[in-house]
């Protein structure tokens, strides 16, 4: 499919700024900006998005993606962008934090590109948070890359067979486990989630047993590193098998649903953008979807599933826009921004604690590292694009932004990381002095009782 | 369990699930039952007829068509501390649910060691004998067994049905709970009318005999108990044992059986080749060889993939009395 040349980025302000207002939205002129990307031209032909920026008093820089202007086969640009305005409501919609100092420009085109981070500074709004959460979330964001980091060292120095990394997941777990109600809500988490478990509560100690193996990790050794499991906190058992979790998910929902406790709660349920090509996935979705259940789907489309890209993943651009067919709010949000993050999953929690149903958020990223220590991303990938990618590392970026924001300074920084450091090693050597397993524990916890099948 | 004169009924095993079923949800809140057309349909058997009207749509559930979500959601509301009891249909849809039961449901306890359980009961009708075709006359009992974490149970007759029904639903660990089609409303028998529990793993010598012992369990005990009066007017004495459970085994109960007979014939309508008489076969010849005074026998269902709708079909699948009969009188003759 050709693009007309009238289907243009000013045609399509043009269009939806008639649309916006006839539904009485506001929408300063001139627009903040457009910006138009082509991305995709695979099997699927060409998807065209167009990000057109506005404010309006209930929501504010949020952003109105135009994206099925080529994709779903629609007549005509002015169809294509009232079809995305009836899809506002119930469908998609695009986060974004108003950032308080410049930001990096991304490049278009780019593989993983998606159309985000893609407005000029709107130095108008104030964040939602204090400034001792914004604090908060650089040093989970912190303490997380740090981690990952002795994770693949110890590894690559021979003393653990194994280890997972989260780098370019910080900003996603950082802010979603800060909108995470610890003593009611409920953690969901897969394997990439040890930043999220970290921010939720979950002791540095475990981590590092659960790294080492040890008869003091809390699944006794049995898991790999970063299959968590800690009841008291409400973080639920992790399976590596890919969407085994979304549906239990559900039920957790469900009992959380018609337990009608006190504290209203809801459920927050993490994968990565694989887990979306699953049946279980699209099953789990239409379950929460048919009975609006307290949960949050949290997709961290990080661009890819082992070797295996997010355009041989699936047809579309967005695994947001796969909300509609399930009822709920598909809302795609900036993952490599944390206050966005926050916000977006903040209010999505908030919705489902208060009887508004499910929601599925995508928040972009982006996988720095190899999918594990087994891996070696350099056999799929190219450097430029990992290198291109790094330019846009969240954590440098919410660096500067409390720099700017006179929140902290360099030397602050520098002081916590080193901080960290010393606590993350003074743990690590603590737990690699505890014993490992015995032979013994290989039948505990089998059933409660015998593990043997013969009575 | 004490029970007073007077104090029992008859019931078939449709009744049989359906009473206890009741007796769990009203005896506890958090018990809830899912599946598909198990609220509105009251089940394809008419098993929960009623109760969607008497418990409300919160604890029966509607589900979509979509197993791995039934057993995955049940998982979720298990972990969550609720009590479900989950329903495959017919037993031959349960594959779309298989990892959520082995990979999941199977392994929760284990793989956080101890920190979450999984205390669920999977009902699912299965078994031939009823035209049920190719995809509705499935036995699974030997795709499952094979599985540390899941316990299952198959029992036969009314009572046992409702014993064990009620300890699996109260088991903290995953049960699937396998219920023969032939035997919903196959027989109406006595059995007590207060809630009790039958023990899982516990086999059932549902006959006494001296010559020969048969294990076997589901529908085809009704048959083997025929087999077995039938061959003793000719003077072969059959001890029949019913396994009731697959997973954990009762291994006791069948060696003091052989100890008596010293003869083994396993029967069941699962295929033949690693089938659950595979298994039984082992442990005999590993723990009781000396005991044997002759092979053990296996009668099983042939190793094809599945039951045919043709009536001619259904009957070369199946064993009949005959057939039993004859394979007791051929070991006892051994």
């Amino acid at each position: 499919m050709q693009i007309r040349p009238t289907c243009t980025a000013a045609y399509i302000h043009y269009r939806l700024r008639s649309l916006l207002a006839a539904k009485n939205i506001y929408t300063p002129s001139p627009p903040a900006r457009i910006n138009a990307s082509s991305r995709d031209r695979s099997a699927s032909g060409l998807s065209f998005s167009v990000f057109f920026a506005f404010q309006n008093s209930s929501l504010f820089g949020a952003l109105v993606p135009i994206k099925g202007l080529s994709v779903t086969g629609l007549a005509t640009e002015t169809e294509a962008v009232s079809h995305e305005l009836r899809q506002e409501q119930g469908g998609v919609r695009t986060f974004h934090q108003p950032p308080l100092s410049a930001r990096g420009r991304l490049r278009y085109g780019e593989r993983g590109y998606t159309g985000m981070n893609t407005l000029s500074p709107s130095p108008f709004l104030p964040y939602s948070l204090s400034d001792d959460d914004l604090r908060e979330l650089l040093r989970r964001m912190l303490l997380h890359r740090q981690i990952d980091t002795r994770g693949f060292q110890l590894n690559r120095q021979g003393r653990i067979p194994f280890a997972l990394g989260g780098e370019g997941h910080e900003a996603i777990q950082a802010g979603a486990s800060l909108a995470f109600r610890r003593g009611s809500d409920i953690l969901v988490p897969y394997y990439r989630d040890i930043g999220l478990a970290l921010g939720i509560g979950f002791p540095m100690i475990d981590a590092f047993t659960a790294l080492f193996a040890k008869r003091t990790d809390r699944c006794g050794g049995r898991q790999f590193p970063s299959h968590f499991s800690h009841r008291e906190i409400g973080l639920v058992s992790v399976s590596s098998i890919i969407t085994g979790h979304c549906s239990h998910a559900v039920g957790i929902a469900f009992a959380m649903a018609h337990r009608r406790q006190q504290d209203p709660a809801a459920v927050l349920c993490s994968f990565g953008d694989g887990a979306t090509s699953q049946g279980e996935w699209h099953e789990s979705l239409n379950f929460a979807g048919i009975h609006r259940l307290p949960i949050v789907f949290l997709c961290q489309n990080n661009g890819w599933a082992i070797s295996v890209p997010l355009e041989r993943q699936m047809p579309i651009a967005n695994v947001a826009d796969r909300a509609a067919g399930y009822g709920m709010p598909g809302v795609i949000v900036d993952g490599f921004d944390v206050v966005a993050v926050y916000e977006a999953v903040g209010e999505a929690l908030n919705r489902a604690r208060n009887g508004g149903g499910p929601t599925l958020i995508e928040a972009k990223c982006y996988r720095f590292l190899s999918h594990t220590t087994d891996d070696d991303d350099r056999t799929y990938r190219s450097r430029a694009e990992v290198e291109a990618q790094r330019l846009r590392d969240p954590i440098p970026r919410f660096e500067r932004e409390l720099i700017a924001r006179r929140l902290l300074t360099a030397e602050h920084i520098d002081a916590m990381k080193a901080a960290l450091w010393e606590e993350i090693d003074a743990t690590l050597e603590e737990a690699a002095g505890m014993p490992p397993p015995e032979a013994a524990d290989l039948v505990r916890n089998v059933y409660e009782g015998s593990h043997e099948p013969w009575i | 369990m004490d029970l007073a004169i007077g104090e029992t009924m008859l019931c078939n095993n449709v009744e049989a699930i359906r009473m206890t079923l009741h007796d769990a949800l009203v005896a506890d809140e958090r018990v809830v039952i899912l599946g598909e057309d198990v609220g509105a349909r009251g089940n394809v058997f008419l098993i929960t007829k009623g109760f969607l009207e008497e418990f409300g749509s919160s604890r029966i559930i509607d589900t979509p068509l979509a197993e791995a979500a039934i057993i995955g959601t049940a998982i979720g509301m298990a972990m969550a501390g609720m009590r479900p009891i989950a329903e495959i249909q017919f037993a031959d849809f349960i594959y779309p649910a298989f990892n959520q039961i082995v990979g999941e449901a199977a392994k929760t306890r284990y793989r956080s060691d101890g920190d979450y359980t999984c205390p669920l009961v999977i009902r699912a009708p299965y078994g031939g004998g009823v035209r049920g075709a190719l995809s509705h006359s499935v036995s699974i009992e030997a795709l499952f067994y094979h599985v540390p974490g899941l316990k299952i149970v198959a029992p036969a007759f009314p009572q046992d049905v409702r014993g064990l029904l009620a300890a699996a639903i109260k088991d903290p660990d995953p049960v699937l709970f396998l219920e023969h089609k032939k035997t919903y409303r196959l027989a109406r028998m006595e059995i007590p009318r207060a809630p009790f529990e039958i023990p899982l793993g516990r086999a059932d010598v549902k006959r006494t005999g001296e010559h020969l012992t048969v294990v076997a369990y589901g529908f085809y005990l009704y048959q083997v108990l025929e087999a077995a009066q039938r061959v003793a007017e000719e003077g072969i004495s059959v001890e029949v044992v019913d396994l009731r459970s697959i997973r954990p085994m009762d291994r006791t109960t069948i060696l003091a059986s052989l100890q008596k007979t010293h003869r083994l014939l396993i029967i069941h309508e699962d295929h033949r080749f690693g089938g659950v008489g595979a298994e039984i076969a082992a442990m005999v010849a590993e723990e009781a060889f000396y005991m044997l005074d002759a092979p053990i026998r296996r009668l099983c269902g042939p190793d094809v993939p599945a039951i045919g709708y043709a009536s001619a079909l259904e009957d070369a699948y199946l064993i009949s009395v005959d057939r039993m009969a004859e394979a007791m009188r051929e070991l006892a003759r051994c």
